[in-house]
């Protein structure tokens, strides 16, 4: 398999990038300083701690595209989230959301750029929905009818229309969440960056929600999204492109495919009601163990396992006629499914092996 | 405009949401005025000669003294409050993200509290007026760019104390040592000449001595403009550095909680 995990410093320079880009990250550099103890400064007081949120982050999203931000626990997503809304200045490396840059032309940007965190805070608990809406409006230059229309809109879109009166203080997580997320498309932004935006909702109220976003906000309004997610539905089923970010560098990105090219992708589950016989020792197999949810198969028979086939589709193929021809009674055979945990992890994985290589 | 005036309204629309504290709120001014008005009365002949050139009825010198304090208290306390409910509710973040200037949100995140003064100081001058505070009323648009120019003075403080929050989340005691040196050598509740030699020198750095001896020799001593030209022009001198200073000070914070990602951190 090909090692195509690229070290910062190594990827594609910004003057590269096709200009139907409407983001363009280059060498992108966040740092901040480490908060010392007393005796630490009195100790050195000249030294100065810092810490890299970002290191060196480059890549470029395309116009009307879908980007998934994926990684760890304090990886970075957030920071540069924030570096592209304006509201937090980079230290080295330039970004540029429609030709405009973040820092010199930050105004420019936030008309283009709205931002939706998955933090509740940043609403007016004591004013209703509508009233918070309508404060954001004007400061996005609406008014009059087209203010009117607009927030009734996203009221219906985002399943509040019930609820606009209401005051903000209220309302549970999830509808302080789909406030946010009418907020944040209130002047139809041409970038919407979005921060776990679903982390409060329902099962139900997130699927909508996702809906929502490819059919009304990507497809229909033609906006560009970059979505930081911890989600597997949300990486899986919106994202065209994903950047992997770990500890402030971006490992790599690409479609969730190229993503997944590290992984092991030799391993099979199948059902069957001849867990012993003698085909099995040479595929490795062992058993599964069992979802609550598969426990019902096996009250009939059924047992899971996991064996390894290296090959491909064809190897699988004639291993799978091999089994029949021996009589081994095979109900299911399906590729072992990878999660976003399993992308991750490969692609950190990766990285430090190159890294140590 | 539009985006003050939606500052405004939101900012009002908070504050009425507490309706007990809207009314406590002003039946504490009005209260206030009672006991000022005992305090005046029997004071009265020891203070009148003290009082001369600002008027003779002691009463009225602390009434105008004290909406005076009003109007300070408020500019030096508005914006700084404003922005540390905004950090803290995350709000400030959310503003500071959009397409507004930052003079449109300094002016629209502390022009509630200013019309709410505005209305309280209302009431004070309308309860005093009852208990035969002697106000020349018709004088009283006179002084209204006055009473402006010392919200402006202390708007200053309020902008460097702003600052401050913005960049290390608390002022401390900037706006406290600010409010009570103001109150106490100010003229307030006595005027400056009183004030021992050795510290009036704090006493001449202060705006409100400055505005507050203008407003009186206009309302209660009826005295011409041109009297006060001298004092009006210090104070305008003080509004327009303290400003300068100030929003130099806001912006600079702004630069350094975004260059230290600090704009959202409480």
């Amino acid at each position: 398999m090909t090692a195509l995990a690229i070290a910062p410093t190594e990827l594609t320079p910004a003057h590269d990038f096709a200009s139907a880009g409407v983001i363009h990250v280059h060498r992108l550099t966040k740092r901040y300083a480490v908060r010392r103890s007393i005796s630490e400064i009195v100790r050195a007081p000249r030294e100065h701690a810092t810490a890299y949120v970002l290191r060196g982050v480059t890549f470029h999203v395309n116009e009307g595209e879908f980007f998934g931000l994926l990684g760890p626990n304090g990886a970075g997503k957030t920071t540069l989230l924030r570096i592209l809304a304006t509201l937090i200045l980079p230290d080295e490396g330039s970004a540029t959301v429609g030709e405009r840059d973040v820092v010199r032309d930050a105004s420019a940007v936030r008309r283009e750029v709205a931002l939706v965190l998955s933090d509740e805070r940043g609403l007016y608990w004591r004013l209703s929905a509508y009233e918070n809406l309508r404060l954001f409006a004007t400061l996005h230059d609406l008014h009059g009818r087209e203010m009117q229309a607009r927030i009734g809109e996203l009221l219906s879109l985002v399943g509040l229309a019930d609820a606009g009166s209401k005051l903000v203080g209220a309302f549970s997580s999830g509808m302080r969440q789909r406030l946010l997320i009418a907020r944040g498309l209130l002047r139809r932004p041409r970038v919407l960056l979005l921060d776990e935006p679903t982390r409060s909702l329902d099962p139900v109220a997130a699927r909508d929600f996702r809906h929502f976003l490819v059919e009304d906000v990507a497809t229909r309004a033609g906006c560009t999204i970059v979505l930081a997610t911890h989600s597997a539905e949300e990486a899986f089923g919106l994202c065209t492109r994903i950047g992997i970010l770990d500890r402030g560098r971006l490992l790599d990105h690409g479609t969730m495919g190229e993503l997944a090219r590290h992984l092991d992708r030799d391993r099979y589950r199948v059902w069957t009601r001849t867990p012993g016989h003698r085909m099995w020792d040479g595929l490795d197999a062992r058993p599964v163990e069992q979802l609550a949810s598969d426990r019902i198969g096996s009250a009939d028979g059924w047992t899971q396992l996991e064996v390894t086939i290296p090959g491909g589709m064809a190897a699988s193929a004639r291993v799978l006629s091999s089994l029949a021809g021996a009589g081994v009674v095979v109900g299911r055979f399906e590729q072992v499914p990878y999660t976003l945990a399993d992308v991750i992890e490969s692609a950190i994985a990766h990285d430090r092996r190159q890294r140590d290589a | 405009m539009r985006k003050v005036a939606a500052l405004l309204r939101a900012g009002f629309l908070t504050a009425t949401s507490y309706r007990m504290n809207i009314l406590m709120s002003v039946s504490l001014v009005a209260f206030q005025v009672v006991p000022t008005y005992y305090v005046g009365r029997t004071l009265q002949p020891f203070m009148a000669p003290s009082i001369a050139g600002e008027g003779s009825d002691f009463f009225t010198f602390l009434i105008i003294g004290t909406a005076a304090y009003m109007f300070l208290a408020m500019a030096v306390d508005a914006l700084p409050r404003a922005v540390s409910d905004g950090i803290s509710t995350g709000t400030l973040e959310a503003l500071f993200g959009a397409p507004v200037s930052r003079t449109a949100l300094v002016v629209g995140l502390s022009g509630y509290e200013l019309l709410w003064t505005v209305t309280k100081v209302a009431v004070l001058l309308g309860v005093a007026g009852l208990l035969g505070a002697q106000i020349a009323w018709g004088r009283l648009p006179l002084v209204a760019p006055i009473f402006a120019l010392i919200v402006l003075s202390y708007a200053a403080v309020g902008l460097v104390a702003a600052s401050l929050i913005i960049a290390f989340r608390r002022a401390g005691p900037l706006q406290s040592i600010v409010v009570i040196l103001s109150g106490v050598l100010g003229g307030v509740t006595y005027p400056t000449t009183m004030i021992p030699e050795w510290i009036r020198i704090v006493s001449d750095v202060i705006p409100l001595t400055y505005g507050l001896r203008a407003i009186r020799r206009i309302v209660i001593d009826e005295q011409p403009l041109s009297a006060v030209g001298a004092d009006v022009s210090v104070l305008s001198l003080m509004a327009a550095v303290g400003l300068a200073v100030g929003s130099l000070c806001f912006v600079m914070s702004l630069r350094y909680a975004r260059r230290a990602g600090g704009l959202a951190q409480y």
